[in-house]
């Protein structure tokens, strides 16, 4: 059991060519439209984001808590990847831009037709940041969203955090 | 342009090469690779209606995609306008080699605790395997919740073998060489209880009627 734990905690630090994601993942995404159309093929991949999200922030389990900083960190640790992140003050909501130009899941050269947003998974890895998150903050109610995705012809991918009546 | 054997200083080369290429490359956690795949894999299965038909599924979907998109990585620049064909030689001894720096290509100087370097074994009639052994497993390590008897016949890293078959089929196919990849499977797992993670790669001289 020992040895399981060190060979995870070990695995938790390392890195590996995302090849093997970029194959696959629009074969996945092909499988979950066929199989249960587009609605369920976004919750779906979104969940497995976040059930992944939250099973590595048990691991790594980071200090930090505040927003900001750990999705930076989680990108990092999770992608070897840069995220620049920007504040929109409103006047009833707060908006955190989530931008990532080399997103992991999208190839601009392959269009999935009826998929808005391939890389809709990250936004279960952003949920399980704000669920670990709110370990020490209160967050008010929040709305997730993939507003922009490269494999659907954006430039860059960018995810949405709206949080209600901040 | 093939070349016969690799040279000293081109493995040399390909040792500087390796490490290059793994630093430019685009990464994702190992741990998180893993668990990425057990929890489609859990998706597939309430979908397919069990494990080993969900590792089927996955399994045929990567002998699907790998091929094209392998043989493209063989055949283009991937790095500085050199291909991966750089690390490969008409020689079938150098199959190791080359597996090997492939490998440390994807994962950096973890390679070393993960993998054994790769053995090759001949059979009297030509035929042979190449064995891979892992020291830990890249895809299972983190997965505490598979009971041995739900994998049924299937492997749960027979798609990680599908997928080093299908490079060494291309490679071969690519060099034309007077051998073919018989079988990829995975011969020792975690999962199932064996000290160390295995994949076997069988191959066979070509047969007069593919030749």
């Amino acid at each position: 059991m020992k040895y399981k734990e060190s060979v995870i905690k070990d695995h938790s630090k390392m890195f590996i060519g995302n090849l093997l994601v970029k194959m696959f993942y629009p074969n996945i995404l092909s499988f979950f439209l066929n199989k249960v159309g587009l609605f369920e093929m976004e919750e779906r991949v979104s969940n497995v984001g976040y059930r992944v999200g939250r099973k590595l922030l048990k691991v790594w389990n980071p200090k930090e808590k505040r927003i900001e900083p750990l999705l930076k960190y989680f990108f990092k640790k999770m992608w070897d990847n840069k995220v620049t992140i920007r504040k929109e003050k409103g006047r009833i909501s707060l908006i955190y831009r989530i931008i990532q130009k080399n997103c992991r899941y999208c190839d601009p050269e392959i269009v999935l037709e009826g998929v808005r947003h391939p890389c809709i998974t990250v936004l279960g890895y952003i949920q399980a940041c704000l669920e670990y998150s709110s370990q020490k903050y209160s967050l008010p109610d929040y709305m997730l969203k993939t507003v922009k995705s490269r494999g659907s012809g954006d430039s860059y991918c960018e995810y949405q955090i709206e949080f209600m009546s901040a | 342009m093939t070349i016969e054997k690799l040279t000293w200083f081109r493995k040399l080369l390909i040792g500087l090469g390796k490490n290059l290429y793994f630093r430019s490359t685009e990464k994702v956690n190992v741990l998180g690779l893993g668990l990425m795949m057990r929890e489609l894999l859990r998706d597939y299965e309430e979908i397919l209606g069990s494990l080993a038909n969900a590792i089927a599924e996955f399994e045929s979907e990567i002998k699907v995609q790998a091929g094209e998109i392998i043989s493209k990585l063989i055949s283009e620049p991937i790095m500085m306008g050199i291909s991966m064909s750089y690390a490969l030689s008409l020689d079938i001894t150098d199959t190791a080699f080359s597996t090997q720096a492939m490998f440390h290509g994807m994962i950096g100087k973890n390679y070393y605790k993960v993998f054994e370097y790769p053995q090759l074994i001949f059979n009297e009639d030509k035929s042979g395997s190449l064995v891979i052994r892992m020291k830990q497993c890249i895809m299972c390590a983190g997965i505490d919740d598979i009971a041995k008897e739900s994998l049924g016949d299937k492997d749960y890293g027979g798609t990680v073998a599908s997928l080093f078959g299908t490079v060494i089929k291309e490679a071969w196919a690519y060099l034309d060489m007077p051998y073919e990849v018989l079988e990829a499977k995975e011969t020792k797992c975690f999962l199932r209880g064996d000290p160390y993670g295995e994949i076997t790669i069988l191959f066979a001289p070509k047969s007069s009627k593919s030749h």
